[in-house]
């Protein structure tokens, strides 16, 4: 290790503080919550030209502000300039306290969320961006509510998990109970480890190498850091999600199957019939490809498409170019299946209501 | 001499850093700086001496080399290590960053509570203790470099006879172990045996799946770093240092990527990754019958508070059976009251089919 004394030690870490590395920056109120779920609001930063709103849901293995990691790469951003009003589920830091959390309550918040925006927005449907496993959620639920839901984008969600990429590889062989028993959640060290063991010699010797250089050449490095300020704000996963969502979701592949059931009801995907968009991360190591087209073919959706990106899992999100092109294209794809407004409050009924119920 | 004024600088400066970086990427660059200077020893070996042969290059390399592959491992390797070796764990850090007279005291005061606890467990460490002497005697020069750390464990020097001797360590502890109970052995529950046995049984599992994990790293660096040698050999100039690092970096990713995706590498992985759970938990479940063994302690063990959580939670999806229910008639009130509006969205005006009024009910 290099030593806290050593000059160009000292001179590095001082550079390094100097780095701006805020990350989440829209603002938002707090509209709900119960324990460690929070349904967050953003702020409206023009007047509100669209309906239904947009409700992301992003996966409870990370956290959700890479969709806003900084204004010049935030979709949430884009979604807000366009004129959407914007939620996001933020599924917290699950504690020991949380062990009992089941996929269940996921979909209970995720449910109850969308009844109280629609009631809230007079709408009878919303617009449902998931990424990721919070994809496979969005996915599920959008099975067992389609009433509720007008449009459909998912991002990056694995939907089969009998694909051979690496990760799911391993979670396939992976004992759930053994780790539950042990450690009560799945701390978010466990997953941190398996992802960097993907690619080791790139993801640290070559990703760090590249910032030193970066930074020895005082070149662009606040990205970086706000990266992997998110990458390592890694919550744990309460232990019976983890559980079920390793042994039913990678061991049973039961949601392509036609076998998940949440909220009591079988998720049945041919009964997604809204416009369905899947964006897609060509190099994607946690939701290749395959695991997410499979979906076009079990929906009912007359509208379906597929944006493809040549990036990452994350890349998708956070990368330059990918905002250059791709997300307005999304947005414009969302503006193109919601209903145009004319000037109304930013808030349906007028109401400012923080918390909904 | 640096100034002790810069000195004092410098280290604010790095320890202003370690606050505000998450504490993996602080890790991961200090560290990448540490590989980056050795990777700069490995490059002058091969500057000073250019009639070296590949193999000779390769062996010229090794000490620096095996720095390299301590820190760019450390992190995979460290839920395994940090299991059989707790001790250290707890003493290097300690040692490294804090001054010494803290140090010394922090470890005494780990030696108290370890007192303490031989007090209250009594029997039980006794039979522990008459085994660590026991495993003081071996010869360390005979263990493994792994094993060999183990000796300064007191405690776990139990399991590495067994992880190293088999049954017939596992016999002769429980030989001493009830022979040292004598008329006690009858006052000590079942479970404080039964979790004696399945942490006994699964340490020598752990150890030999750990060392075989750590083979297979250290196999593929080998392999990689012979590889290594011959590409720069190859080059009919000298290499320069950015072409040797960027060399490096493919061939090593390369190499690590096969053995990653791996069927043999991932089913070692995750044997080991239950393996050390399975660990985990029979070392609870024996700390916490000690636990229990002591009545007047005014300790909840964690199996206690996950059955209060269970209980918790079960009120938690009744509140919101309840509370759906509670909903569903609002509504069926609202329907009745009010005439249907038109919504905003561009909805297809279909009626909803059914309210759900539970997690499951309809």
């Amino acid at each position: 290790m290099a030593k806290v004394y050593d000059p160009s030690f000292a001179e590095t870490m001082a550079k390094v503080c100097e780095i701006n590395s805020d990350v989440g920056l829209s603002r938002f109120e707090i509209a709900d919550e119960e324990g460690i779920f929070r349904l967050l609001h953003y702020s409206p930063v023009t007047e509100e030209k669209h309906r239904p709103p947009i409700v992301i849901v992003y996966a409870f293995i990370n956290r959700p502000y890479i969709l806003d990691l900084r204004p010049d790469i935030s979709v949430v951003d884009k979604y807000l300039r366009a004129g959407f009003d914007v939620y996001m589920l933020d599924w917290g830091y699950p504690s020991a306290v949380d062990k009992y959390l089941t996929l269940d309550d996921y979909f209970d918040f995720l449910d109850k969320s969308v009844e109280n925006i629609k009631r809230l927005k007079g709408v009878s449907r919303i617009t449902a961006h998931g990424y990721c496993l919070g994809g496979t959620l969005t996915a599920a639920y959008s099975a067992i509510r389609p009433h509720n839901i007008k449009n459909l984008v998912l991002q990056a969600a694995p939907i089969d998990f009998s694909t051979d990429n690496p990760l799911t590889v391993w979670a396939r062989g992976l004992n759930p109970d053994a780790i539950v028993d042990a450690y009560n959640n799945a701390p978010g060290q466990l997953l941190n480890t398996a992802f960097l063991l993907v690619d080791p010699v790139n993801l640290i010797v070559s990703k760090y190498g590249a910032f030193l250089e970066m930074l020895d050449l005082d070149g662009e490095t606040n990205g970086f850091l706000c990266m992997d300020r998110w990458i390592f704000d890694s919550p744990a996963i309460p232990g019976e999600t983890y559980r079920q969502y390793i042994k039913e979701w990678y061991q049973q592949n039961k949601l392509v199957k036609g076998e998940f059931k949440a909220l009591g009801e079988t998720a049945d995907l041919s009964k997604i019939d809204c416009p369905l968009l899947l964006l897609i991360a060509t190099y994607d190591h946690i939701a290749p490809p395959a695991s997410i087209t499979v979906l076009l073919d079990k929906v009912s959706s007359k509208e379906k498409e597929t944006f493809e990106m040549a990036k990452g899992h994350i890349g998708i999100t956070t990368s330059m170019s990918s905002h250059k092109d791709f997300w307005p294209k999304v947005v414009r794809w969302i503006e193109k299946h919601s209903e145009k407004l004319g000037h109304v409050p930013s808030h349906g009924n007028g109401k400012k209501v923080a918390i909904l119920r | 001499m640096v100034p002790a004024t810069e000195e004092k600088s410098r280290y604010e400066r790095a320890f202003q850093a370690y606050l505000m970086l998450p504490s993996e990427s602080y890790e991961f660059i200090a560290r990448t700086m540490a590989m980056r200077g050795w990777l700069e020893q490995a490059y002058g070996v091969l500057l000073r001496n250019p009639n070296l042969s590949a193999s000779e290059i390769h062996e010229a390399w090794r000490p620096v080399f095996d720095r390299v592959y301590d820190n760019l491992f450390a992190m995979f390797l460290q839920p395994y290590r940090l299991l059989m070796f707790p001790m250290d764990y707890l003493k290097r850090p300690l040692e490294a960053m804090t001054s010494r007279a803290f140090a010394d005291a922090y470890m005494d005061g780990i030696r108290l509570w370890s007192e303490t606890q031989s007090k209250l467990t009594g029997v039980v460490v006794d039979a522990f203790d008459a085994f660590t002497s026991d495993g003081r005697e071996l010869d360390r020069s005979r263990d493994e470099s792994i094993t060999s750390q183990l000796m300064s464990l007191t405690p776990l020097n139990l399991f590495k006879r067994v992880a190293d001797e088999g049954t017939r360590a596992y016999l002769e502890m429980v030989e001493q172990f009830t022979r040292r109970l004598g008329k006690n052995e009858f006052a000590l529950p079942k479970s404080l045996l039964s979790s004696i046995q399945a942490t006994a049984t699964s340490y020598p599992k752990a150890m030999r799946l750990g060392r075989k994990y750590e083979t297979m790293f250290r196999d593929i660096w080998e392999k990689a770093t012979r590889r290594f040698a011959e590409e720069v050999k190859k080059k009919p100039v000298q290499i320069e240092f950015r072409a040797f690092y960027r060399t490096y970096v493919y061939i090593f990713a390369k190499e690590y990527g096969k053995l990653m995706a791996s069927q043999g590498f991932i089913e070692v992985q995750n044997e080991l990754a239950n393996v050390i759970a399975e660990a985990v938990a029979s070392l609870r479940k024996f700390m916490e019958v000690q636990l229990e063994l002591v009545p007047y302690l005014p300790l909840t063990t964690k199996s206690e508070t996950n059955a209060l959580e269970e209980r918790v939670h079960s009120y938690k999806v009744r509140s919101d059976i309840l509370e759906r229910r509670v909903r569903a008639l609002e509504q069926k009130i609202e329907s009745m009251t009010v005439p249907a509006s038109s919504h905003a969205d561009g909805g297809n005006g279909r009626k909803h089919r059914h309210q759900t009024t539970s997690r499951g009910e309809k």
